[in-house]
């Protein structure tokens, strides 16, 4: 297999291609999904395939098959197509240089998935939607997921990197809708990582479950929550939520090329508060040793991992970059290009994005609330290039006068990004991790991230009620 | 017959072999696309991709298994997991695969010049698209063309043996003005099946030139209810990622959905008409018959406000008692039509109505609100309630009729079932917006009464 991925390369440098990589991947996944008791997926995925790319005259060509050989005839196709988008430049693309590598990275689990029966964990996630059911007929739907893969990605390219990378994933997911009368809620939780089944211990999950049935019963009694502008405390999946979508996006250097993103240009600036250092971090790891659920070792154009500090102390001092992006803004590599699968192109997506944790406990943060909010867990963000953020948010608690209080229903804060990120005026100590999954392109590619940060209180942010 | 048929034949029919099978079903794609994108003016790339993937359910007495597999190779391991996993499952008694039923044939879907496109013919589009955006006022432009050639197979044992062909051009363009730390986005999408309709690429990025200089002028909108035009785009994103799935039958009989226990009630206002154009060859995914092999149909979801039904697939129709609308597709949230992902039910293209008034006519019906083209915000909404919030992405402030500037912060905040009951006005024109993922939603510009801004 590596002699025919490497006769690819090879033939695509011999057709005219100045650079070429190409993504090798094969995985196999479990995915069991019960709604309401009713099992919706049992699926096993087999998937194989490649994807190359050519620089070619100073514009890119793609293509990808789930067969290799297919592939290797393909390759003059993809040659023709970037010669066709050379000819209609004015600037020829490059890629900053790299040394050559190689590697042979295999994450290792401590319990293997195939060291439990697929009985065992068909009824865990039965039981996991049984178990809130049981507890509550306000619980009108469960909808659970447990899902199990291993992945092995090859990459290799014409500069002579050839590296071999497999890790685990297992993870569990839990959404709960409660219901009294016309009022319904919905509450969300996850727990999982980048392991075996050590990352997902099952009583955990179970109890995860049980305390959301009780959140849900208790949103059920709660208020709407309130609108305008307030102080608010977000907490830890919410500072995230800030970091990754509000401003992480905005830094992707191809955002920064493509002209849209407000970051455009200013580097150097301040762009949030003296309290805010906002770092991505692909060699992150969680307390238990498990990577963070956006790591890796190396990105998918063969960059091996490091940590790059994006705000420092207020002050943007870097974009995310990929070897195009780093070399068309002359900065440098951050290995931040990643790939859904061997199906996509190489995008500047982040890993680990999180507002580096200061020195205020959750009491400390709350203390100077006079008047405001404390907002819990993110419903999913977007954000927009001109600067703009949504961010939905499960439930609500009012502060007055540093005590948290009355609980209220789910909203959404909605802002201009550096603007509020001038108003967080303390970081928490403690930061949590959590798992997350991150979407951009066209065609859209889903990449894990890790949902981990503290919490951080905002002097004002607006309310949507 | 087609090769996808041959195919798909001899897997089911080694399926089929394999020990305690009741039934099962194999479901093959075929999608070769030729890509090429303009990035900041500058032609950036060409791609051509050849995905294939096949997927078999497999139940065993009334278990259900799932399995997928990338390519022939892989099909074995898949068959046995299929059937493993099936066994394994616990009893469902509403586990189904349709029989044959006489699947329409729907024209116009499918056009041998898009599948054997030339590139240079794309490249030109792409370039008209780069005439039409204003250069020289304009901070950069985006435009991404496709040609798309299609190929799906269903069968089952129950006698099922359909495939279909499909092909599609899709362009999507954006751009963006910037004037000091103010930049500002336009965009616009537009697809057809066919080259008899040739994509105006050039006016798009005239239109969308206008859209991104105006927001320049960036107002503030103050708090407070009020009257909002929603364009065709922001119909799809809130319609789409909250109403749509609110009428899907996995949703209704799960307690997940406002509309439990409503068929037959008035859920809207007169103006509110919402058909499943299943048989549309502006579907999106166009076909006659749905992704478990069941004839697609035209079903009437909402008839001048009153619900008139769900749309189902086949499980959801046994479940339910009723027939199956021919309602199945395989996605999952953010995923195009994906053979990786289970059946269940989903929309062919919810269509709301028209109505007679022009975009003019309905803002000059406003004195004071809003024109949101593009929200950001819908997909966090809850189905469940149907309660969303959303903030502005494309949007434009309307006083006394006429659009004044943009505007970059509010939250909207309503649910869908008091947006049906507050559409007032129905413009006359459909739009179909690019939207590859699941729940598929077209319609006229709509006019929306009294409605919450946190500005």
């Amino acid at each position: 297999m590596q002699d025919l991925i490497e006769k690819i390369i090879d033939n695509a440098t011999k057709l005219g291609a100045s650079y070429a990589d190409l993504r090798f991947d094969t995985t196999q996944s479990t995915r069991i999904r019960v709604r309401n008791n009713e099992v919706t997926t049992f699926r096993t995925l087999f998937e194989q395939g490649a994807g190359l790319r050519v620089l070619v005259d100073g514009a890119w060509g793609f293509t990808m098959s789930s067969d290799l050989k297919k592939l290797a005839s393909a390759v003059e196709k993809a040659v023709k197509l970037a010669k066709q988008s050379a000819a209609h430049r004015t600037e020829q693309i490059e890629v900053e240089q790299q040394r050559r590598l190689k590697s042979d990275v295999e994450w290792k689990t401590k319990r293997a998935h195939d060291s439990l029966s697929i009985e065992d964990k068909l009824e865990f996630a039965l039981e996991t939607n049984r178990r809130p059911r049981d507890l509550s007929e306000n619980i009108a739907m469960v909808d659970n997921t447990y899902l199990e893969g291993d992945m092995s990605r090859w990459f290799a390219n014409s500069e002579g990197t050839f590296i071999k990378h497999s890790k685990p994933v297992t993870a569990a997911i839990i959404r709960l809708v409660g219901k009294s009368g016309d009022l319904m809620v919905v509450r969300s939780k996850a727990l999982g990582g980048l392991a075996g089944l050590e990352a997902v211990p099952y009583d955990d999950f179970l109890q995860i479950a049980e305390e959301e049935t009780g959140t849900v019963l208790r949103l059920l009694k709660a208020k709407a929550a309130p609108s305008g502008d307030f102080q608010a405390v977000l907490n830890y999946d919410l500072g995230y939520t800030l970091a990754h979508e509000a401003f992480g996006h905005l830094s992707e250097g191809d955002a920064i090329i493509q002209g849209d993103s407000i970051l455009e240009g200013k580097i150097g600036e301040r762009v949030a508060s003296n309290m805010v250092t906002i770092i991505d971090d692909p060699t992150m790891k969680e307390a238990t040793g498990i990577p963070a659920y956006g790591s890796y070792p190396f990105d998918d154009e063969g960059i091996r991992a490091v940590p790059t500090t994006l705000v420092d102390r207020g002050k943007l001092v870097s974009y995310l970059h990929s070897r195009e992006t780093a070399k068309k803004l002359g900065q440098k590599v951050t290995g931040n290009a990643r790939v859904e699968n061997y199906k996509r192109l190489p995008l500047v997506r982040m890993s680990n994005t999180y507002i580096k944790p200061s020195t205020y406990s959750e009491e400390e943060l709350l203390e100077d609330v006079k008047d405001g909010v404390y907002l819990v867990d993110s419903r999913g963000g977007q954000t927009t290039g001109q600067g703009t953020f949504h961010v939905g948010v499960q439930m609500v608690y009012l502060v007055k006068r540093g005590e948290k209080g009355g609980l209220r229903r789910g909203t959404a804060i909605a802002g201009r990004t550096l603007d509020t990120l001038k108003k967080i005026d303390a970081v928490g100590k403690q930061i949590s991790f959590d798992i997350g999954g991150c979407g951009k392109g066209d065609p859209e590619q889903s990449v894990r991230c890790g949902s981990n940060g503290p919490p951080i209180r905002v002097s004002s942010i607006t309310v949507g009620g | 017959m087609s090769d996808l048929l041959t195919q798909g034949e001899d897997i089911l029919k080694k399926t089929t072999k394999l020990e305690d099978l009741t039934a099962a079903e194999i479901f093959l794609e075929s999608t070769v696309t030729t890509t090429l994108r303009l990035e900041r003016w500058q032609l950036k790339m060409g791609e051509t991709t050849d995905e294939w993937g096949g997927a078999v359910r497999a139940i065993v007495d009334r278990g259900v298994g799932f399995a997928t597999f990338s390519n022939v190779a892989l099909g074995p391991k898949a068959m046995r997991a299929a059937v493993e996993n099936a066994r394994a499952a616990p009893q469902n008694e509403y586990a189904t695969l349709p029989a044959v039923e006489k699947a329409p044939r729907v024209e116009g879907i499918y056009d041998k010049r898009v599948e054997e496109i030339d590139t240079e013919y794309l490249m030109e589009k792409l370039l008209e698209f780069r005439d039409g955006v204003d250069k020289k006022r304009l901070h950069s432009a985006t435009g991404i063309i496709r040609a798309i050639a299609r190929e799906i197979a269903v069968l089952n044992t129950h006698g099922i043996e359909s495939s279909s062909k499909s092909t599609k051009l899709t362009f999507s363009g954006d751009c963006h003005a910037k004037k000091g730390d103010n930049l500002t986005t336009a965009a616009e999408t537009t697809y057809s099946p066919t080259m008899t309709a040739p994509l105006d690429t050039q006016a798009i990025g005239e239109r969308i030139t206008e859209d991104a200089l105006m927001q320049l002028d960036t107002r503030k909108v103050r708090s407070g209810n009020m009257k909002v035009v929603l364009d065709p785009l922001a119909v799809r994103e809130i319609f789409g990622w909250v109403l749509a799935p609110e009428f899907l039958a996995h949703n209704v009989l799960k307690k997940s959905s406002p509309f439990v226990d409503k068929l037959n009630d008035k859920i809207g206002s007169e103006e509110v008409n919402i058909i499943d154009m299943g048989l549309s060859p502006d579907a999106f995914y166009p076909g006659g018959f749905d992704d478990e092999g069941y004839p697609r149909g035209n079903t009437t979801v909402v008839k001048k406000g009153v619900l008139k039904s769900f749309l189902y697939d086949a499980v959801t129709a046994k479940e339910a008692d009723t027939p199956s609308t021919g309602n199945s597709g395989r996605f999952s949230v953010y995923s195009r039509r994906n053979y990786a992902y289970p059946p269940t039910c989903s929309t062919h293209r919810l269509t709301f109505q028209p109505g007679k008034a022009t975009l003019e006519e309905m803002l000059e019906e406003v004195p004071y609100g809003i024109y949101l083209k593009y929200p950001i915000g819908a997909h966090s909404g809850d189905v469940a309630s149907g309660i969303f919030n959303v903030a502005p992405y494309i949007c434009f402030l309307v006083k006394d009729g006429e659009k004044v500037g943009g505007i970059k912060k509010f939250v909207m905040s309503s649910s869908t079932p008091e947006l049906l009951k507050k559409i007032t006005l129905a413009g006359k024109h459909v739009k179909d917006e690019v939207i590859e993922w699941n729940e598929q939603v077209a319609g006229p510009p709509l006019t929306i009464e009294d409605i919450k801004i946190v500005g």
